[in-house]
Order: structure tokens, then C-alpha cells, then sequence
């Protein structure tokens, strides 16, 4: 059974559960659990907050939609959980105090993943706060010395929007690909 | 003995939060989805140790005093060497991981190591399995849901054949494909004068808007009104598609549009208004892609090469899926409309109205020089999608 994966990042509340669930055709998994022996003197409940979600696109062949833990600003697994990914969805919520932190600080812990693959960037909650705006972002990535990305505004519980954005995504790897 | 080449070998992950460990209970599984389970520490073969999680100092020392022989992998954030362990600093890499992992095992097979485990245990291995493997276990119900219940599956509807293809014929025009012999034929190039129609006065009122800083009426003569408010970026539109669209194919003059600085603030204005506001820039990118209906404007060479500046936000304009591919290929290398259109085998009106739309909102680059374009994927053969994997999952993605 040939499976692949696509992996959504960004920070917490920035709608990566959101996005999947639109895009997925199972109910995404997104669990609370019992804390482990080591941990439960700390809390009764640890997230494994890893959400999941599947594609189903041709007979047996799915696609996974893996959406990385948000609370945490770094993960020593992300490497691990990246690989063998088609490429990355970033979300950067523009309501936050500074997306543009958010927007350095993902593209950066993905930097490898990234030039080994593509990444479409979705900006999330611009009807709560328009600015910065689009073309902000787009400056700000020139700024950095990234080429051109597709990066555009998006509702994460709009599956319009978020197709698109994915197809963005695709695209990019290959422009050629035809129907 | 109790482990042979052919079973898989039982690793016990130590020390890792409830976030980590399923993820790397699915690293290991996708890249030797036979040769290693996830088992209870004193089932294990192979341990790998997180010494940066709860009580990992305790815990290594626990390993070291109770499983000499077995070898152990100990993930850090620190550079640290530890006796009889292979430590690997954090961030992991992937590769240096597989490594380290295929190291141990093949010791291990070549030594031959015993660990003496009462044969009972071995039937334990199997029963404890499942429940060792959270992640693994909730995604195999989820699947068998999916399997057994119908009652998860997104029901999708496609979308109108008719409505997609109105939007295609007032955006793009008619349907013109072109086979290869035809694509490079200059002579069969449609232009319109974008200078003589709403799209300019739409235009020229937006810079007069930005160069005054003030809100600017275009006002029909039918009274209907288009307000700009330069300062939100933003439209305060009270046309309706229907009627605006026929207007973008007329030859209009300033008697029949007329253009008024308002001395409104803008707010006062929204709050008079009963429509909602609108990105200026989706306005004059709906406005050029009817003026175009898959036309140049006139005095653009197809032969130029041409990038983006940056994509358009697609999801906030009017857009068909071709856009995405055009978009694609234009932010990645300069290159000519005709080369577009040859390249990506798509009719002639999808290229020229998304350049008209482009050309409108000021993102074309014009370049000297022509580059063949590449996939970005060309640098890592290993992960590189293949174009029937891409187009399936497109096609998926395209029935939402």
C-alpha cells in the first residue's frame, strides 16, 4: 500500500487541527492521553498532540496529514517526523503579537526539510487583524533571501482555501503535472 | 536462541514525552516497518534513551546497571560522550539516526548477544505489542473506521461543470487549444486595449486615491458607485458582478465614469455603506481578468520572458486551478509566454488572462534572459514526488 505524508506546522491556534480535518476523510486524530509512569506526578493528562488526518486519492493509496505539536517552539523530533514528506504547510496566525517571529522562527527549524522539498504558506485570522498584510509577508521572506513562495491569506476551516493552498504546495514541486 | 535475522528486533524507547515517542514509534515503522518493534524495556534488544526528558539521568544509570550488554542509544541536547552508549545530539538527523540503528543491529547479529530471557517471554512480546504502540493503535482504528463505517468519509461535492465553466469563458475566453505547431504562431495573438476601458479608469482613480491619500468615488451613470478607500486597501463595491462585468468590455470615458475625491473619512464611509468591503487589489485583478477575457494587452510581446514578484493571493481573488500552475512555473525562472503555454500544454487564454491579471496588479518582472525551468526537487533524488503521485493527490485535492 503506498503511502505519503504532508506535514502541517505553525504556532499553536494558528488552525493546523483545523486544516486537517477539512482536508481529511476520517475524523483527525487529536488526543489527550494518560501520562506515562514518569510524567504523571507532573499531570494526570499529556497531549500527544500530533494530528492526524488521511487523504484517500487512488484505491489503497493515501496520503497522511501529519500536523506537528504547536505548544512547543522546538521539537528535537521535527526531523523525524518530516521525513520522507512531500513538503510543508506553514500556518502563521496574524492575529498573534508577532507573526513575523512565528513566520523566521518555522521557516528556519524547517530550513532543510524545506529545500529538500517545497512550502506553501496559509496567514490565518486576518479578518481578526489585517496587518501585516500579504505583501508584508512576501517582503519580509524576500528579506530573508527566500525565492517567491506561494503564501496566501486562508480560513483554515474553508476547504477551499485550504486545497488550494496544498495545490499550491504541489505545484511548486512540479508545475508541469498535468490532469 | 531467541532472536533471528528474520524476526523483528524489540527496541524499547526510554525517557521520551508522550509527544515524542509516537513519533519515533512512526519513524521506525516507515523505514523498517519489518525489522523493529517498539517492546517493553525488558523485552528490548536495542534501547534508545532520551537523557534530556523526566529523570533521564536515573533512568541511564538504570540501563547501565542492569542491561550491560545491550547496546544503547542515548538522544541529548548536550555534547556529551557516555560510556558503552552511542550518543546522538539533538536536533536528530534522520541519517545519522538510521545509522547509528543499523550499527546496533548488525553488532548485535553478529555477536550473537543473549540476553536470557525465559522462552514464556516471548509469547509475551506478541501480547504486549499492541498496547505499547498508542499512536499506531488509534491510527489503525481510525483506518478501520474508514474500512468498516462510511459514516467518517468526508462526502464531497464536485463542483459545477457549468459554473466553472463561466467563470473560464468571461476570465479566459473561449476555448482555443492549440496543438504544438500552433503555439509558437505569433500572428494568432488576441490583444486588448486595456488603455480605453474601466480597468484603466479603475486604475488611474486607485493611484489618485493613494497619491491623495483620500477616498475616491467612481460613480456610473446609472448612479451606482465603486468607493476606494486607499488607506485599508479595501473597496466598497456596490455593482454586482453581473453588472460589472459587461461594463469592462465597454469603451468608457470620463462622462460615463465619473471620478470624485471624497471628503468622507473612510469609516464614515463603511459606516454608510451597506456592502462589504473588498481588497482593492481583488477588484482590479476581477476587473483585468474580464477586460482580458484570455487576451494580451496590447503592446505585450509573448516572447518576453517574464517572472512574479511574488504569487497572488489566489485564495481572495478569482482564480481557476491553472492559475496555481501558472503561478508555480512564473515564481520559479523567467520565462516567455509561449514557452508557458508549450510547457505546461494548457490552452492559450488561461496564460494570457492570469498575465493580464498579473500585469494589472503590478507583479510581473520582466527579465533578459530565458532559464530552463527545473524542479526543486531535482537536488534530492530520494524524496523527489513522482508526477503520477502528484496529479493523483491534485486531482483529490481539486474535487473539494
Amino acid at each position: 500500500m503506498a503511502e505519503h505524508k504532508i506535514i502541517f506546522t505553525g504556532p499553536v491556534g494558528a488552525g493546523k487541527t483545523t486544516a486537517i480535518s477539512v482536508l481529511s476523510d476520517i475524523a483527525p486524530i487529536t488526543t489527550d492521553e494518560v501520562a506515562s509512569d514518569m510524567t504523571k506526578n507532573l499531570k494526570q493528562q499529556t497531549t500527544v498532540a500530533m494530528d492526524y488526518g488521511l487523504m484517500r486519492i487512488n484505491g489503497s493509496e493515501r496520503v497522511h496529514l501529519y500536523g506537528t505539536p504547536g505548544q512547543e517552539r522546538f521539537n528535537f523530533m521535527w526531523d523525524v517526523l518530516t521525513q520522507g514528506g512531500l513538503g510543508l504547510v506553514l500556518l502563521i496566525d496574524n492575529s498573534r503579537k508577532e507573526p513575523f517571529q512565528d513566520l523566521y522562527f518555522f521557516l528556519d527549524a524547517f530550513k532543510s526539510f524545506i529545500h529538500r522539498t517545497a512550502i506553501s504558506i496559509g496567514i490565518t485570522r486576518m479578518d481578526e487583524k489585517s496587518q501585516p498584510q500579504i505583501d508584508d509577508y512576501h517582503r519580509e521572506i524576500t528579506s530573508m533571501g527566500w525565492p517567491v513562495l506561494p503564501i496566501m491569506e486562508v480560513d483554515a476551516r474553508e476547504k477551499e482555501d485550504m486545497s488550494m493552498l496544498v495545490q499550491s504546495l504541489l505545484y511548486t514541486i512540479d508545475p508541469t503535472v498535468t490532469e | 536462541m531467541l532472536f533471528v535475522n528474520h524476526e523483528p528486533m524489540g527496541i524499547a524507547l526510554v525517557g521520551m514525552s508522550g509527544k515524542d515517542q509516537p513519533m519515533m514509534e512512526m519513524f521506525l515503522k516507515r523505514q523498517w516497518s519489518s525489522q523493529y518493534v517498539v517492546v517493553p524495556d525488558h523485552l528490548a534488544k536495542l534501547c534508545i534513551l532520551d537523557l534530556d526528558g523526566f529523570e533521564g539521568k536515573d533512568l541511564l544509570q538504570k540501563q547501565q546497571s542492569q542491561y550491560t550488554d545491550r547496546p544503547l542509544i542515548v538522544l541529548s541536547v548536550r555534547n556529551t560522550s557516555i560510556d558503552g552508549a552511542r550518543v546522538l545530539r539533538k536536533p536528530l538527523k534522520i541519517e545519522l539516526l538510521k545509522q547509528t540503528i543499523d550499527i546496533c543491529r548488525s553488532e548485535i547479529l553478529q555477536n550473537q548477544i543473549k540476553i536470557e530471557t525465559p522462552k514464556s517471554e516471548k509469547e509475551r512480546i506478541v501480547r504486549v505489542l499492541p498496547r505499547s504502540r498508542p499512536v499506531q493503535q488509534k491510527t489503525g482504528n481510525a483506518e478501520h473506521n474508514l474500512i468498516v463505517s462510511d459514516k467518517n468519509i468526508r462526502r464531497l461535492s464536485l463542483p459545477s461543470a457549468a459554473s466553472q465553466a463561466r467563470i473560464i469563458q468571461s476570465t479566459c475566453g473561449k476555448s482555443k487549444h492549440k496543438d504544438s505547431n500552433q503555439l509558437a504562431t505569433t500572428d494568432r495573438v488576441d490583444y486588448y486595449n486595456h488603455e480605453s476601458n474601466f480597468q484603466e479608469i479603475l486604475k488611474n482613480a486607485m493611484e489618485l486615491s493613494r497619491s491623495h491619500k483620500k477616498p475616491v468615488h467612481l460613480v456610473f451613470q446609472d448612479n451606482k458607485s465603486i468607493t476606494l478607500l486607499p488607506k485599508s486597501n479595501q473597496c466598497l463595491n456596490a455593482i454586482n458582478d453581473s453588472k460589472l462585468k459587461p461594463r469592462c468590455l465597454l469603451k468608457l470615458n470620463s462622462d460615463q465614469v465619473k471620478i470624485v475625491i471624497s471628503d468622507y473619512s473612510e469609516s464614515q464611509l463603511r459606516m454608510s455603506c451597506d456592502t462589504n468591503p473588498q481588497p482593492l487589489d481583488a477588484l482590479l485583478w476581477k476587473v483585468s481578468l474580464w477586460s482580458s477575457r484570455g487576451r494580451l494587452p496590447l503592446g505585450i510581446s509573448e516572447e518576453l520572458n517574464i517572472g512574479i514578484r511574488q504569487w497572488p493571493n489566489l485564495t481572495r481573488m478569482l482564480a481557476i486551478p491553472e492559475f496555481i500552475r501558472i503561478a508555480a512555473l512564473w515564481s520559479k525562472n523567467p520565462i516567455s509566454l509561449t514557452k508557458t503555454i508549450e510547457l505546461l500544454r494548457i490552452e492559450t487564454g488561461y496564460v494570457y488572462a492570469f498575465f493580464s491579471a498579473c500585469h494589472a496588479v503590478g507583479l510581473i518582472q520582466y527579465h533578459s534572459s530565458y532559464q530552463q525551468p527545473s524542479k526543486q526537487t531535482e537536488s534530492a533524488p530520494n524524496e523527489v514526488a513522482n508526477t503520477g503521485l502528484l496529479r493523483r493527490i491534485l486531482r483529490r485535492l481539486q474535487s473539494i
